[in-house]
């Protein structure tokens, strides 16, 4: 068999080559790079970027040119699956269980308001979602609310002492807490209301709602007056409103609900 | 029966600032029944906006409003209703007709020298931001009026009942 010298510089020189390849393929993104111990710090404003085989974003953290930082998630095609932006200070945003420790929550902050926000949050099994105070999460506005045994959508400004819901609980029972009240909501209104006092009888009288509403209303409604030794009627009923009169009595006043159906 | 209007003021109708206009009806038997209208004071800006009636003519929004208590269930369904008429011309036109019609059934007087009623006329809002917003309001009304008349279908009451039944036994934000 025949025997082939190599000088020691050739296979120097073939362990350099090795080396350089090697360093090519991670130069061009072919190799897995893993970080065993400490961490990837980005310094002087700089991003993080993943991109798909046509160079379409499919991850970025950092800067966007505007003073914002972002956060951005997309799929192959382009659409954006999660993205979180801020211009920090109050500035619109949206922050993801900002408190570990605290309850599972989501918060929105509004770019015109520095007092309040929009929470959700999850906790012993109650899903509520509220505006609230940024100061101590103390609830300044609408709300929806699920517990295990009823349900809430109201309006509660805690400060105040104003609360407004309507109540759904596990008996099948419902609860309104606050008062009806009127608005013709340009003809859309579902209910008007009031009391209509027309005094001494005979007399008649006929409530207007202002804007024409959207089909004829019907009224609901009882005269109240001292003795019962008289008659009354709802005379007209219309989208612009109501009569009524009453044949005699001192004082007749007419309370009414006027519903569209 | 007569209309005939003697004093205007105004009063708090709930929680809504009302013209209460005062007057007598007078049966066509004689009998004189005192009688009141109450009205919201921005109930002529309303009719400007809805009827596309020019707010300077006063005139014509006083005869409105104050017809409008005496039309009959058979005047309201001659003609085009607002919400529901092809454009608002026609329903102007229906509405100005219906009410024509109570007023002079009812021998409504509206427009005679020094009428208590000239007050309503010359004192009620008809701020022109006001009633542009309202027109809006009333053309996204009649666009769902007409959304709804297209799309109008007889309930399936086979699919109601499958919805019911479905909503029962999973729930429906299964």
């Amino acid at each position: 068999m025949g025997q082939i010298s190599l000088p020691t510089n050739v296979l120097d020189r073939l362990k350099r080559v090795e080396n350089q390849i090697s360093r090519l393929w991670k130069a061009v993104g072919l190799s897995s790079a893993t970080i065993a111990a400490g961490g990837l710090t980005l310094l002087n404003n700089a991003f993080l970027k993943m991109l798909g085989p046509t160079d379409n974003e499919l991850l970025y953290i950092g800067p966007d040119g505007l003073g914002h930082q972002v956060v951005r998630i997309s799929d192959a095609a382009g659409n954006i699956i999660f993205a979180n932006i801020s211009g920090g200070g109050t500035s619109q945003r949206v922050a993801i269980n900002p408190n570990p420790s605290g309850a599972a929550r989501i918060e929105f902050y509004d770019d015109t308001n520095t007092t309040d926000r929009v929470s959700l949050s999850l906790a012993g099994g109650s899903f509520v979602q509220q505006r609230e105070r940024q100061s101590d999460s103390f609830i300044s506005g609408g709300k929806i609310s699920f517990y295990s045994d009823n349900s809430v959508f109201g309006h509660q400004n805690a400060s105040l002492g104003i609360d407004t819901y309507l109540q759904f609980l596990d008996n099948e029972q419902i609860f309104v807490r606050g008062r009806w009240g009127s608005n013709a909501l340009s003809g859309h209104g579902a209910l008007q209301l009031g009391t209509l006092s027309l005094g001494a009888g005979p007399v008649a009288g006929t409530a207007s709602y202002g804007a024409t509403m959207a089909g004829t209303m019907r009224v609901v409604g009882t005269m109240r007056s001292p003795f019962a030794d008289h008659y009354w009627s709802v005379t007209a009923s219309s989208a612009t409103g109501f009569s009524v009169g009453a044949s005699a009595g001192t004082a007749n006043d007419f309370d009414y609900w006027a519903f569209r159906g | 029966m007569r209309v005939t209007f003697t004093t205007v003021k105004t009063q708090m109708h709930g929680d809504v600032e009302a013209w209460r206009v005062e007057g007598v009806l007078e049966q066509d038997d004689g009998t004189r029944v005192p009688y009141f209208h109450l009205m919201p004071l921005d109930t002529m800006e309303w009719r400007a906006a809805e009827y596309g009636i020019d707010p300077a003519d006063t005139a014509t929004l006083l005869d409105i409003v104050l017809a409008e208590p005496h039309l009959s269930e058979e005047d309201w369904a001659a003609g085009h209703q607002l919400h529901d008429a092809p454009d608002i011309d026609t329903a102007r036109a229906d509405h100005l007709a219906r009410c024509t019609r109570a007023k002079l059934r009812h021998r409504i007087s509206t427009r005679g020298a020094g009428h208590p009623c000239r007050r309503v006329a010359t004192e009620s809002p008809l701020h022109p931001e006001a009633i542009e917003l309202k027109r809006q309001l009333v053309a996204h009304t009649r666009i769902a009026h007409a959304h709804a008349r297209e799309t109008a279908a007889p309930p399936d009451r086979i699919a109601a009942l499958r919805a019911a039944v479905a909503r029962h036994g999973r729930g429906v934000g299964e």
